[in-house]
């Protein structure tokens, strides 16, 4: 059984699905983004939040942010963790991606961790653009985050090279997959988490 | 004596003490508390308050609003013993001093910029709010010069803060969050020249 068979949803792996998925990318504004509901067999979802709940969690703070981050879950010693870091790393998720984004990715380059942001956290905006990073992904294990309760990933139009306003706003969904081309126009933030709800997610960015 | 200011900060024992403290910081810097009389403090406050302000916002710079400081607060700053006080405590001769005024609450922020061109300067700050602020709060004025702890200024009503920086440290107002409730600050800022 190939790794996206044991890890996705399968609707995501039909052919003329991921045709689908990759007009929705392409087309997306302020830049090309796209979020998968649903994207992991729940079960899969549910054990994953179970074991980073138990990673630790250092407090980053800065004049940019303000949130929670474990270590590079490579380092992780949990088998399921560990498991979930080499499916990001497979050839099969990096061929995933490729085709919907149609960006060449290096299977293997990659960076991985766990985001906690508990009530008053928030990540100002900025662009992402660092080296060769060519896709920034999050993937939601957080629950019953409603728009009011903040922690939205927020995409900004973009005017002069500078971002100018709020164009989209996506909250948090469970077991959600949000992925966007990082250039010099992908200019977002998450919005701080105005409620007591804990918004854990894992994130980084495919090369 | 000066009515306007503490009288605390009229002997000339406290001032020596307070360049003292001033020169041996690193970088050079102290935070005055009560450093306006109280009446003179609410006054200008209040006026403050009542000023209209202009949303400035630049999502990767900076979120405030601008307002212009009062004409009797400006006087002070421009007044013989202020900027007599301001040159004995910093040691620093002065020519002028440009005032800004910005207004933080819930959401607002500034962030570095490491693009700005950032040379040794010597500034001082006032802080006017009507609460009681919390570190976690957020709205404090912190200076980085990239690794290691920022020199953070906590907000304390009625302080002025005097700060020499070094070459390429940056300043920046930490985002307010929501716990600050409608609290606002109001930041009174001078740059020596």
């Amino acid at each position: 059984m190939s790794s996206l068979n044991e890890w996705i949803n399968p609707e995501y792996l039909a052919s003329e699905k991921i045709a689908e998925l990759q007009n929705s990318f392409l087309k997306a504004e302020p830049f090309p983004f796209l979020s998968l509901r649903e994207f992991l067999k729940d079960e899969k979802a549910q054990n994953l939040r179970v074991a980073l709940l138990k990673e630790e969690f250092i407090q980053k703070d800065s004049d940019l942010f303000s949130f929670f981050q474990t270590a590079d879950l490579s380092s992780s010693k949990n088998k399921l963790i560990k498991e979930f870091h080499e499916f990001l790393g497979s050839k099969e998720f990096a061929n995933f991606i490729s085709s919907i984004t149609s960006e060449k990715l290096n299977a293997k380059a990659l960076d991985v961790s766990a985001s906690l942001y508990t009530s008053g956290d928030y990540l100002l905006c900025h662009d992402d653009l660092i080296e060769d990073r060519k896709i920034a992904y999050i993937f939601y294990l957080c629950e019953n985050f409603e728009d009011e309760d903040g922690g939205r990933l927020c995409f900004f139009s973009e005017k002069g090279g500078q971002p100018h306003e709020v164009q989209k706003a996506l909250s948090p969904k469970w077991n959600s997959l949000t992925f966007f081309k990082v250039s010099n126009k992908s200019f977002h933030s998450v919005e701080e988490n105005f409620s007591q709800k804990e918004r854990l997610a894992i994130g980084g960015w495919l090369h | 004596m000066d009515k306007r200011i503490n009288s605390e900060y009229q002997d000339e024992k406290t001032i020596a003490k307070i360049k003292t403290s001033f020169s041996l910081a690193k970088p050079r810097s102290i935070l005055l508390n009560d450093f306006l009389e109280e009446k003179f403090y609410n006054k200008i406050l209040k006026e403050l308050n009542n000023t209209e302000a202009k949303k400035k916002y630049s999502p990767a710079s900076h979120s405030y609003s601008e307002l212009e400081a009062p004409k009797e607060l400006r006087e002070l700053i421009n007044s013989d013993y202020f900027l007599s006080l301001m040159q004995k405590i910093t040691d620093k001769k002065i020519s002028s001093v440009n005032v800004s005024c910005q207004k933080f609450q819930h959401q607002d922020y500034t962030l570095i910029n490491e693009k700005n061109e950032n040379k040794e300067r010597t500034e001082f700050f006032f802080i006017f709010t009507n609460a009681e602020w919390q570190d976690q709060q957020g709205g404090y004025t912190a200076y980085s010069q990239g690794d290691g702890e920022p020199l953070i200024f906590p907000v304390i009503k009625n302080s002025l803060a005097i700060i020499q920086t070094e070459n390429k440290t940056y300043d920046f107002v930490k985002y307010i969050k929501h716990f600050a409730g409608n609290s606002t600050i109001i930041k009174v800022k001078g740059e020596i020249n």
